[in-house]
């Protein structure tokens, strides 16, 4: 049968001579679905998928689309260790178990001191594959496992399927377009071992690995060795680029923890039980649905360190009162002690600013009542937040949330001594000291960092990428 | 060295080697069995095309730093072309090397009148084979026809013969496997490169 007439019977159904055409099937559900390519007879329908020769046949060209660049080529010759080498058979392989565009070639040379070597190039590597007959070796040893020079090893782990997709020049026997091998790939010592199971025949191959310099010396110096020297420089660029990101990352990642773990409590303490409560567990009914108020008056505090940063932190005091499935929201204002002795004084033109006396407090709850409709901002600093505690079950069972901490880091502009104005919103009635309030100074913030840290750890990881990717060669360089 | 003259052809032929059992007459391909009392014709065959290779009846050189003469060779036929192996007094003793598309084998140990196993028809590459207690992996399992032959050889085989070959790995050497319907041999060898060879003429 001519080369012609066999090409003619590949693309035919096997059993009913009808043309195949390119379609797909759809595997797996979800968002797993996956189109899987196959060749389908457009006359009875069977389908010839990745396991079948038909296939093979059917989508020859596919394979072969990347043919031009690879680091051999036919008729190449080129001296290594020593040994005149010359270029004499390919063959390329897919993987069984991929659909997807997964070779690997070998080309096969015969050397000067007349032995045959298999040359393979798979994912940017290069290896010297030749013959070997080990001391022992036991293919039968059980379904699971084989021995080879006393070791077991996995037929899972080493082992795989691989189909014959393209062949070219002068080869030991008559390779067939989708013929299929088993094969188990595995390292001992230094060495890389390849055994190809076929019914006719077991090959058994000892190799290593070859660095591309030694190759494209040996074989292709007048093409690529600039080339291959421009690769190595700038792929040792972004190493040291790479590493320097990571350095910048590790140091930033240092300034954000001592962002984190900076701040001393301010000098003042504040006094949970000597505050002024202007309202308890009113009931509320408005836009915002029903809850409870309270509106409380903590003694002032003070704040002297101008362009500080500080951090002020409320949160719920669970051993005063737990947090049970409900939620509590705040809104905290810090007002300047003067501005509220000034207010009182227009409306009552009273004495000291100080601890209010109960007409003063009824003043001022009207005034905080409508502190945000004000002209002219009462507060100084705002900090609104949420408590929270939460269960429901979901795919992994049943889960339990809270949230009883909420803090702030704010720029001091205006030093001196503030009132701290809470207002508490609950779902249920909450004791009045069930929520504390505290402030530490000297925060270095770490917010800028950590965007800092990300930044040089994209930059590091592109860089990275480059070290591995960056290729003047119309070949795949894995390492150098 | 006993001289003859061809049953068929007349022509003066004579054997050079003590292990030879057949001897092929270089003029017109007469085969004639080597017995104890002289010559035996089996046959006139057409004589073996010229393709290229290391040896040639009658050269000599060393393999491995030993001495050899290449005696005669027989020439088997299989889908994948041809493959020669040569009969050759190596120091003294009998060997076999045996040529296959550029790889080279040289086999110096017989072990002969093995049982047969049961399952040796059925056998794959890849399964185990026990000859004698030698386990032997078959590497390598093919049919062939016999081609023909040239000089002096080890074997007699009826050129057509159709032949199953095996070839296998026991101890990091290369064995081949040659069987009747009887008796089993066994051959054991190891791979050669050319640098291994030297033929001087």
């Amino acid at each position: 049968m001519s080369d012609d007439q066999k090409e003619l019977k590949a693309i035919k159904c096997t059993a009913c001579n009808g043309d195949l055409g390119r379609s797909y099937r759809l595997e797996g559900s979800g968002e797993d679905q996956e189109e899987i390519p196959i060749a389908k007879c457009l006359s009875c329908g069977k389908e010839y998928d990745q396991h079948t020769q038909e296939y093979y046949e059917f989508y020859a060209d596919t394979f072969i689309t990347d043919l031009e660049n690879t680091v051999f080529k036919l008729g190449l010759k080129g001296v290594l260790d020593g040994l005149e080498y010359e270029i004499i058979g390919h063959i390329r392989y897919q993987e069984e178990e991929e659909y997807e565009l997964s070779t690997w070639d070998e080309w096969l040379a015969v050397s000067s001191d007349g032995g045959y070597h298999w040359f393979v190039e798979e994912d940017g590597e290069i290896y010297d594959f030749e013959e070997y007959a080990p001391q022992s070796i036991n293919l039968e040893l059980s379904p699971s496992q084989f021995e080879f020079e006393g070791k077991k090893y996995s037929r899972e782990s080493t082992g795989f399927d691989a189909r014959i997709v393209f062949a070219q020049g002068e080869l030991s026997w008559e390779p067939e377009i989708g013929e299929q091998m088993k094969c188990y790939d595995f390292k001992a010592g230094k060495y890389y071992y390849t055994i190809e199971q076929s019914e006719d025949e077991v090959s058994i191959t000892k190799g290593k690995r070859l660095s591309h310099k030694k190759v494209i010396m040996a074989f292709r110096k007048d093409e690529y060795a600039e080339k291959y020297e421009n690769t190595v420089r700038k792929r040792k660029v972004y190493k040291i680029k790479a590493l320097v990101y990571l350095v910048m990352a590790l140091v930033s990642m240092g300034f954000a923890i001592r962002g984190c773990i900076s701040g001393n409590p301010i000098k003042d303490k504040i006094d949970r039980k000597n505050v002024v409560v202007i309202t308890e567990n009113e009931y509320k009914q408005d836009k915002a649905g029903n809850y409870y108020l309270h509106q409380l008056l903590y003694s002032p505090v003070t704040l002297d360190k101008a362009g500080e940063m500080y951090e002020v932190r409320v949160a719920v005091d669970t051993v005063v009162q737990p947090l049970s499935l409900e939620w509590q929201s705040f809104k905290l204002l810090l007002i300047k002690e003067e501005r509220i002795a000034e207010f009182l004084k227009k409306k009552q033109a009273a004495g000291p600013a100080g601890r209010p006396d109960p007409a003063e407090m009824k003043l001022m709850k009207e005034m905080l009542d409508e502190v945000e409709t004000l002209d002219d901002p009462l507060e100084s600093f705002e900090f609104s937040g949420e408590f929270w505690d939460e269960v429901g079950y979901d795919d992994e069972g049943r889960w339990h949330e809270s949230d009883t901490i909420a803090t702030k880091d704010f720029l001091l502009d205006d030093p001196g001594r503030y009132y701290l104005y809470l207002e508490l919103y609950s779902k249920n009635k909450r004791k009045t000291d069930s929520v504390y309030i505290s402030f530490e100074e000297n925060i270095r913030s770490a917010r800028y960092f950590v965007i800092l840290i990300f930044v040089f750890i994209v930059l590091m990881i592109i860089n990275q990428v480059r070290t591995k990717s960056y290729n003047e060669l119309p070949f795949e360089v894995a390492t150098y | 060295m006993a001289s003859y003259n061809c049953s068929s052809c007349g022509a003066p032929i004579e054997i050079k080697n003590r292990f030879s059992k057949v001897l092929v007459c270089p003029y017109c391909g007469t085969h004639h069995k080597v017995r104890v009392d002289g010559l035996d014709p089996a046959g006139k065959h057409p004589k073996l095309a010229e393709f290229p290779s290391l040896f040639h009846v009658g050269c000599r050189g060393t393999i491995l730093g030993k001495p050899f003469t290449a005696m005669g060779r027989l020439r088997y036929k299989y889908s994948g072309g041809f493959f020669d192996e040569w009969f050759i007094d190596y120091d003294g003793e009998p060997g076999w090397f045996a040529e296959d598309e550029g790889t080279y084998t040289l086999f110096t140990e017989l072990i002969e009148a093995m049982e047969v196993p049961e399952n040796i028809q059925s056998l794959k590459a890849g399964q185990n084979i026990m000859i004698g207690d030698r386990r032997v992996m078959i590497k390598e399992k093919g049919h062939a026809t016999i081609e023909g032959g040239e000089g002096e050889l080890f074997h007699y085989m009826e050129p057509g013969s159709p032949v199953t070959y095996i070839d296998g790995i026991w101890e990091g050497k290369k064995t081949s496997v040659e069987f009747t319907e009887d008796e089993l041999e066994l051959f054991i060898g190891r791979v050669l490169l050319k640098r291994d060879i030297v033929v001087e003429g």
